[in-house]
Order: structure tokens, then C-alpha cells, then sequence
């Protein structure tokens, strides 16, 4: 779905650049990262977490974007989404419990910075002819939300990484005293994302979604006793990329009684 | 209703003279329950505008056994008919008689203690045959201004037509039910002066009424006239 | 039922219930049923003459119903453990012709086969003399929200007239009031601070040539009075029309009212005529539906094409395929309108089925865009056997023969051919509030009753029916 924004930028032709500071262009490898996500990440500074009231998971292990140009939003279908997020990026990622600060070094598709001039990438992904890859060095990052939401948009863009066409790799440890029986991941998502339990793949989110609070849920599924871990990989194309995640009942309320840790 | 009570207290000598009247405490439903006598002073339609004042005649036996038979067509050829002369004009008096055949039926001036009027009750109450039967009904209608945009309307058990100043304005065909405003005429005038409401209404089997009002633009109540019957001297 | 053709009628109805007992299975052969009513897993209702229906699944019904006393348009309720029949019968002797009394019995079974199946004997519990302006024939029961218990009886000639009776033991506890003129074949019912009454206006008796239809007014006490949507009085000729026929079956009369759980409510009654079968009095179901505070008779089931519409988001159940895209796209924001307009073809089956993958698919819940992969073709079988208010339905990519199934997890999805097990049926309820719920006839593994339901947007699931979500309701809407 082409975001209103989009649709009178294209009427209109805006040229005219935004407010938007301009060193966002740049690439600053020296980031204060709890100043850079100030509003939306806190870097995690306890053991452990709990789900908020609604349920909602809100510490998440968050690896850096990786580049994948999606001209459009128009893309992800199941085939599309289920190939795209099925390709092996880093060695281990289906399995990998990363600490905070980790590094993956991923090949991923180069795709030129923003022109926020027209607030769209520089050269439209589906004009190249031949993608061009690169090599990257991405950083896992322990966070907390600051919202029952995970604002991936906002971690690329305050990371000063890329922010559309670009895949998030996110995990966290959901710890039980107990099996918690017949509940299910509730997900919310823009976009398209893959997600799993315990390394069992539990929904598939494809089409031109938007982040809606149990948009999508899986089928039942049992929270162990001890350690459980819940992966994701959300992949965006221009526009904005957040999801919501928690686990509901069988009468749709949401689960609260574990905790939560990054590694 | 203060009416009826004046009525009744007007008529009430003639009422008690009138066996076929008396309402009894016995289980059986004498025409006193449903009808007394109309009275001399022109009355008003009641609150809701329900004309309660006719002359009717006794009734006159057809041969339907079903009240399904009332059809447009029945209709139209029962009212062809000539039943009795100057059917379609006469302003008949109580008490007058008309050859049909070779009986003769009387008319009555009533004034009908419910809104409607129970014409199986008025023929079981004057000891006629009640059911394939036919009953002719008119009452008088006095205005002293043009009412104009009214409209008639009525229910029936079961079928029936209506003339106002000699010009058909409404038919309820079929089986019908007793229902208030259950069919309307177009929009008439009741003209400053007198105005002849009559009809004829069909009955095969089970109950018989009729109910007619005139209601205005908004389908309010039309009250604004009076009834009268024509009474013989004997009467006054 | 109007009195004058009931001594031919019941002649009528006594040679048509001996003479083709064999003929009538599956077939609901009746005039003025009662309210249907359940006992010990069956369906009962009692017509006019001795006898009724009996219905194992509330679908398939054939005669065999018993109840003594002839008379005439019987009604039924349970009351604690026992079930109260009542019918009425005229005495025309004396030349009266509306001499008519309600009669009441007691049994604590409807099943004819069960030892305790044994009628009280019949006790008058009030009627019209034969002189006064009513009929008291056509009785209907109604169990109020307070434990009381009120009869309504009464024809066109005259009232209908409404009396409270003891629910122990039926006797009348107070003096009847009339309510409604010039209707009959009266029921009553409570729902939400008023109470109903149900009654017909029109030809009864007549065949396909009736013109019976099923009227209501409502009032807030039992004992009227009864208004109806416009402000008349039921007693002024007043009534709402709740139903008349549909195609091929005329004449609707004697409303029933059937509760099947909270939100789900079925009206009974007969069609005086059924085209379809020799123009005979037939028993007839239809969805019980409340509209701003009337209850509407739901339109019958209609085989067809549907998108399932979830009531939860306004999404429609779609099979989990790639959505392919369409020819076209975008033709820009140009004003112009001088360019020659062109209809476009829907995308069609044949341009996507073969993207499908060959075996089950799952299900999910996405943004209408009538493409084939959410068409549903919803048909009924009635041969697989129903329930009360109709038949099972398989439900299919409209197409193909890929059909809609419930697993053993309780979730649902798709098989590539419809076999007619058990999950792959489905009962399809209009609800009151005119959403439906769509059930599977079984699900594998599980003793319980499970519905369709959206337990997230784009996510479709087996659940516990609650009323009051919407995440158990669906719109089918008709492509």
C-alpha cells in the first residue's frame, strides 16, 4: 500500500529538501546508541525483563539492517517473503543467541543512501540492472522499548544504517517456571517477517501489511518450562518498519507470566 | 367517552324499550354490547377520528364461501349489481325497508360502541344470517368549511367498497383483516356542507367489521365535522 | 388457524398422517406446529389433529410425535423436568360455532418410546364461550424472565386474549386480557426488557393460495399492550410483518421461537403451501434475527459464492497463496477523461490456480480483493445430514473441489478434494445480529464444540463460540 505521503510527494514533485538533518547522509561509526534511540530504545541495564501489561515483549537482541532493496512494498508475497527471509545471511542465524555488541559479517546488497531531498532512495532498486554486493560488519544491540511497539525504522535511522529495503534480525529469551500450554505469538508487523520458537517456524507475515496489535498469530503452541527462544527477521521496503510481538491465551488474552532476557 | 354517556342518557328510555339492545350480564353478546341507537344530535368522530355513526342495512346474502373469493373482479361485478333502488344515492332514514327480492331488509341507525363496527353482531343481532352475507352502510358527514387533502381510511373483515359523494375513493380487496389505516383513498375533499359517505362491505366466513376515519396530510385524525343519521319524526 | 375450515382440515390432516407414515421421513408434513422443542436429544413439534413430528437432528423429521386429544394448532414448553402441552377443541353443539377451549397436559418425556411417557389428563384452562368476541383456540406458552407463565389464544374472530397460568400447574391465575384484534395463531416471547407477540393476519387454510403471514407487536408487559413499529395498537388491527413466504413456499403461520444457545435463535413455523412438495403444509426453519429491537426472519440459506468475511476486521478467509498480481497496475493520477474507458476482467482461477501448491493449503485472513483464492463456494449436502435450521455445507474454493477442513489442532485449513468427512462439513448459523457462525460438523481428536474464528486479523483458527466477540462471527457476502 503506497503511504499517503508518498502519494503527494509523487504529485507534487517535492524537491525541496526536509528538516531532516543532514548527517543522517553520512555514515558516523561512532554512535552514543542510547542517545541515538533516545525516545524509542533503552540499551538494556537489567538481568531481566517482564512483559508489559498487554503482554508485550519489549527486549529484543536487534542486529544492525541488512540491505535488501525492495523496489516496492508491492513484493512480498508468501513465495517472495518465505525466499527472501529463507537465505542465509550470517553463519548460525536461525540458532545464534548473540550477546550485546556481538559483530555478524553478512555480504548484502548495496543500495545507495537515502536522498531525503525526495525522501526516497537516490536510484530506484528495481532501475539497477545488476545488484551490486558489499561486505558488512553488523552489530547486535541489547534493547528495551520504550513502546509495547519495536521501532525498527527508527533503530536503522537513529543507527544512521539503511532504512528502507533493509531486513531486521531480532531475538530474545522468553523464560518459564512452568509450560504454559496452548498459547499463541501474536505479531503485528510492517512488514513482511518470518518467526519462530524454539527454531520451529511458527507464522509467516507476507503482503503489504501494517503493524496492527494480533494481526497474525500462530498456531498454539507451548511455552516450555526454562529457557524458550523467540526469533524473527522483519524485511521492509520504503516506508516504515516496526512490529509488535506477544503471546496470547486461548481466549485471547495476553500471557504475561515469564520473564525475559537477551542472552 | 362523555359522548356516549350523554347518548346514553338521552336514549337510555328508548334503549331499555329495545330488548334486541339489552346488554345483559349473561354470557351471550346482545347488540347492546357492540351498537345503541344513533341519537338526534349529530355526533363527532371519537378522539382517534373513527366515524362510529352509520346507517346500515340488513344484510343481503351472497353466495362466497371463501373470503379469498373477494377479489377485484368480485368486487367490481358485486357493486354492478342493483340491489335495491337508488342504491348508489339514497340517504336512507332508520327504520326505512328495501325489496331485495322477496324479503325486505330495514335500515338501523347506530352509533357503534367500539371504534369499529361489528356487522356480525348487528346481523346476529337483529336475527339475520351473518356469514356469505353483504352489508350496505352510510352515514352522513357535515362540514362547514372545505376540508381539503384528506384522505379515507379503513381496515375491514374482509373485503369492501367505499363511495364518497357517489365516486368509488376506496376498495379493501381480498381477505383482510381489521386493521387501522390498513388501506387509504387519494387525497379528497370533504366539501363545505353535506357529504355522503357510503359503502359496502363482504363478509364469507368468521367475523365482520369495518373501521373508516378520515385522516389529514400528516395521517393525523380528521375530527373537525359531524355525523348525523336521518332519524324518523317518531323518533324525535 | 381459522376456525371455519377446520373440520375439513382435520379430516384432511388425519388422512394424510395415516396414509403416508411410510412417506415421511425427511419429510415435515404439518399444519400449525408448535414451538419446537427438545428432549433428551431430539426435536418435537405437535400440529393440528393427533400427532407431531420428531426430528433426531432437527433437520430430518418424520411423523411419529404423539399427542392425544386432537383439537387443534397444540403448543409446547418445557418447565423444569416436565413438558406442558396444551392444544384447544371446539364444541359446536348448541349451534355455537366459537365454543372454544384450551386444554393443558403434562408429560416428562416427548419420547413416545421412553417408559416415562405418560400425558396428564387434560385440564380446560380457559377458552371463549361461544358468544363473546374471541375464538379461544390457537394456544401459545410463553415462559416469562421472572417464572411466569402466560397463554395467549384467540382467532380473527374477535381478540386474542393473554392469561397468566400457574407454571406448576397450568391453571389460570388470573382473568384473560385481550391484547390484539383481528389476528390469531398467537405466540409471545421475551427478548431484552420487551415482550413479543407474535400473531398471523391473512387466509389461513388455503394452500398455496393462503395469504398467512406472521405479524408482531411488542409491549413492556405481558398483558399488552402490544405496539407495533409504527405506534399502532395490536388491538387497532396493529402488527410488524415479520413473514409472509419466500419463493416457492406461501403463507407463513403459528412462530415458534428456538433458542439454540445464546446469540443463535431459530423461528419455527409452517408454510401453508410448499411448491415443491405437492403444495402441502410443510414445517419450516428460518435464522431468528433482532433489528433494533424486532426479530426478522432471516433469509434461508442460499447455495452460492461467498466471501467469508470476518466480522473481527472486515478481512476475508483466503487460501495462503501468493496473491497474483493482476495485469494493469497503476494508471497514474491523471484527471483526464478523455481516454477510452475499458472494463477489465477479474483475475480468474485459471490465471492462478496453477500457482498453487497441489496438496492442503492453509488458510488465513486477508484484505478483500475478490481474487479466486477467496472465493468460497458454499453448498449444501443435504444428504450428509443437518441440524435444526439446515443442512451441512461443504465449503470449496469456488472451482475446484478444494475444500475447507478442521484439523486435529484445532485449526483449519485446506484438503485438495472434498471427501465428505465429518471436518470437512460445516453448520452455518445466522446469528441474531444477522453475522453467522460457521462450525465444522467435527474436529478430529476433540469431544468439543469448536467454531471458525479470527483469533487475529489475518489469522483464522477453531475456537469456543462467544457471542459477544466478533472474532467468532462472519459476514458471507455474496460475489
Amino acid at each position: 500500500m503506497m503511504r499517503k505521503s508518498f502519494r503527494i510527494l509523487l504529485l507534487l514533485i517535492l524537491a525541496v529538501a526536509t528538516s531532516v538533518p543532514a548527517q543522517a547522509q553520512k555514515r558516523n561509526p561512532k554512535i552514543d546508541v542510547a542517545e541515538a534511540l533516545k525516545g524509542y530504545f533503552r540499551p538494556v541495564t537489567t538481568p531481566s525483563a517482564t512483559p508489559d501489561a498487554d503482554g508485550f515483549i519489549r527486549r529484543w537482541m536487534i542486529l544492525e539492517p541488512i540491505s535488501k532493496p525492495n523496489p516496492t512494498n508491492r513484493v512480498f508475497t508468501d513465495s517472495y517473503t518465505r525466499e527472501n527471509l529463507s537465505v542465509e545471511y550470517f553463519p548460525g542465524q536461525l540458532t545464534m543467541l548473540p550477546k550485546d555488541g556481538d559483530k555478524v559479517k553478512v555480504t548484502m546488497e548495496y543500495q545507495p543512501p537515502v536522498n531525503l531531498s525526495s525522501n526516497r532512495p537516490v536510484a530506484p532498486p528495481q532501475q539497477q540492472n545488476q545488484p551490486k554486493f558489499v561486505k558488512a560488519t553488523l552489530t547486535w544491540h541489547a534493547l528495551d522499548s520504550d513502546h509495547f511497539f519495536v521501532k525498527l525504522f527508527r533503530f536503522a535511522t537513529g543507527l544512521d544504517k539503511d532504512r528502507y529495503g533493509v531486513i531486521f534480525w531480532t531475538v530474545t529469551v522468553i523464560n518459564c517456571e512452568e509450560d504454559i500450554e496452548n498459547v499463541r505469538l501474536a505479531v503485528g508487523s510492517n512488514k513482511a517477517a518470518r518467526w519462530w520458537v524454539n527454531g520451529e517456524e511458527v507464522l509467516l507475515l507476507a503482503g503489504d501489511r501494517h503493524m496492527g496489535v494480533d494481526s497474525a498469530v500462530s498456531d498454539r503452541v507451548t511455552l516450555k518450562k526454562g529457557r524458550n527462544v523467540l526469533r524473527g527477521v522483519t524485511m521492509n521496503g520504503p516506508g516504515m518498519s516496526e512490529f509488535c510481538a506477544r503471546f496470547i491465551d486461548d481466549t485471547g488474552k495476553p500471557v504475561t507470566g515469564y520473564t525475559i532476557t537477551c542472552n | 367517552m362523555n359522548w356516549v354517556r350523554t347518548i346514553l342518557s338521552l336514549v337510555s328510555a328508548s334503549l331499555l324499550s329495545l330488548q334486541v339492545f339489552a346488554a345483559g350480564e349473561g354470557e351471550r353478546a346482545e347488540l347492546g354490547h357492540y351498537f345503541v341507537p344513533a341519537a338526534m344530535e349529530p355526533a363527532a368522530p371519537d378522539a382517534e377520528g373513527f366515524i362510529r355513526r352509520w346507517t346500515i342495512l340488513e344484510p343481503i346474502a351472497r353466495n362466497f364461501s371463501s373470503n379469498s373469493m373477494l377479489t377485484d373482479n368480485y368486487l367490481s361485478e358485486a357493486m354492478s349489481e342493483v340491489y335495491f333502488k337508488d342504491q348508489f344515492t339514497v340517504v336512507p332514514a332508520d327504520g326505512a325497508k328495501v325489496k331485495y327480492g322477496k324479503s325486505t331488509l330495514l335500515w338501523h341507525a347506530l352509533d357503534s360502541r367500539k371504534f369499529f363496527v361489528n356487522l356480525l353482531r348487528f346481523a346476529e343481532g337483529f336475527g339475520k344470517e351473518y356469514f356469505q352475507q353483504m352489508y350496505w352502510a352510510v352515514t352522513v358527514i357535515d362540514c362547514e368549511e372545505d376540508i381539503e387533502d384528506v384522505r379515507l381510511s379503513g381496515g375491514v373483515n374482509s373485503g369492501a367498497v367505499w363511495y364518497l359523494n357517489g365516486e368509488e375513493v376506496l376498495r379493501l380487496t381480498n381477505d383482510r383483516d381489521l386493521i387501522v389505516d390498513d388501506c387509504m383513498s387519494r387525497r379528497l375533499t370533504l366539501k363545505k356542507g353535506r357529504n355522503i359517505l357510503r359503502g359496502a362491505v363482504f363478509n364469507g366466513q368468521g367475523m365482520a367489521t369495518f373501521c373508516l376515519r378520515f385522516v389529514d396530510a400528516e395521517g393525523r385524525p380528521v375530527t373537525g365535522y359531524t355525523l348525523s343519521a336521518v332519524l324518523p319524526k317518531k323518533k324525535k | 388457524m381459522k376456525k371455519t375450515a377446520l373440520s375439513g382440515l382435520a379430516a384432511f390432516a388425519a388422512l394424510f398422517l395415516c396414509a403416508a407414515a411410510s412417506a415421511q421421513i425427511g419429510s415435515p408434513y404439518i399444519h400449525d406446529p408448535s414451538t419446537v422443542v427438545e428432549c433428551d436429544g431430539k426435536y418435537y413439534t405437535f400440529g393440528t389433529g393427533s400427532g407431531g413430528l420428531i426430528s433426531e437432528d432437527g433437520w430430518s423429521w418424520h411423523s411419529g410425535g404423539v399427542r392425544p386429544g386432537g383439537g387443534v394448532a397444540p403448543d409446547a414448553i418445557k418447565i423444569g423436568d416436565r413438558y406442558l402441552v396444551v392444544y384447544a377443541a371446539s364444541d359446536r353443539s348448541n349451534n355455537l360455532r366459537y365454543h372454544s377451549r384450551v386444554y393443558a397436559m403434562w408429560n416428562k418425556t416427548l419420547d413416545p418410546t421412553s417408559p416415562d411417557f405418560k400425558y396428564t389428563d387434560p385440564v380446560d384452562i380457559g377458552g371463549s364461550n361461544g358468544y363473546e368476541d374471541c375464538d379461544g383456540i390457537d394456544p401459545g406458552l410463553m415462559m416469562g424472565p421472572d417464572g411466569r407463565l402466560w397463554l395467549v389464544y384467540g382467532t380473527y374472530f374477535g381478540y386474542l386474549r393473554v392469561v397468566e397460568l400457574s407454571p406448576e400447574t397450568a391453571e389460570p391465575v388470573g382473568r384473560p386480557v385481550d391484547v390484539a384484534l383481528s389476528c390469531e395463531a398467537g405466540e409471545m416471547m421475551y427478548n431484552d426488557g420487551w415482550y413479543y407477540l407474535l400473531a398471523t393476519h391473512g387466509t389461513c387454510c388455503s394452500g398455496v393460495n393462503s395469504t398467512y403471514e406472521i405479524i408482531v407487536g411488542r409491549s413492556k408487559s405481558p398483558t399488552g399492550p402490544y405496539v407495533d413499529n409504527v405506534g399502532r395498537d395490536m388491538i387497532h388491527g396493529g402488527g410488524k410483518l415479520v413473514l409472509a413466504s419466500e419463493p416457492r413456499r406461501i403463507g407463513a403461520g403459528h412462530f415458534g421461537r428456538f433458542i439454540v444457545s445464546e446469540g443463535v435463535e431459530k423461528m419455527s413455523f409452517h408454510f401453508e403451501g410448499d411448491l415443491d412438495r405437492s403444495g402441502r403444509s410443510v414445517l419450516a426453519m428460518r435464522p431468528l434475527l433482532w433489528k433494533n429491537g424486532w426479530p426478522v426472519a432471516g433469509e434461508p440459506f442460499r447455495n452460492g459464492e461467498y466471501s467469508l468475511v470476518s466480522e473481527r476486521r472486515g478481512y476475508a478467509l483466503e487460501l495462503a497463496v501468493n496473491n497474483v498480481p493482476m495485469a494493469g497496475g497503476m494508471r497514474g493520477f491523471s484527471r483526464n477523461g478523455d481516454d477510452t474507458v475499458v472494463a477489465l476482467e477479474d483475475q480468474k482461477l485459471a490465471d492462478v490456480i496453477g500457482t498453487w501448491p497441489e496438496g492442503g493449503i492453509g488458510v488465513r485472513i486477508g484484505p478483500e480483493l475478490y481474487r479466486p483464492h477467496q472465493a468460497w463456494e458454499i453448498t449444501e449436502i443435504p444428504e450428509l445430514g443437518g441440524y435444526i435450521g439446515g443442512a451441512y455445507c461443504k465449503i470449496t474454493i469456488a472451482g475446484t473441489d478444494r475444500a475447507l477442513a478442521a484439523t486435529a489442532d484445532r485449526e483449519v485449513t485446506t484438503v485438495p478434494a472434498f471427501t465428505g468427512a465429518p471436518e470437512q462439513l460445516w453448520r452455518i448459523d445466522r446469528l441474531t445480529d444477522g453475522t453467522y457462525r460457521i462450525m465444522p460438523k467435527f474436529v478430529p481428536g476433540t469431544g468439543e464444540e469448536l467454531v471458525l474464528v479470527s483469533v487475529a486479523d489475518s489469522t483464522p483458527s477453531l475456537g469456543v463460540f462467544d457471542p459477544d466477540s466478533d472474532n467468532s462471527k462472519w459476514n458471507l457476502v455474496r460475489h
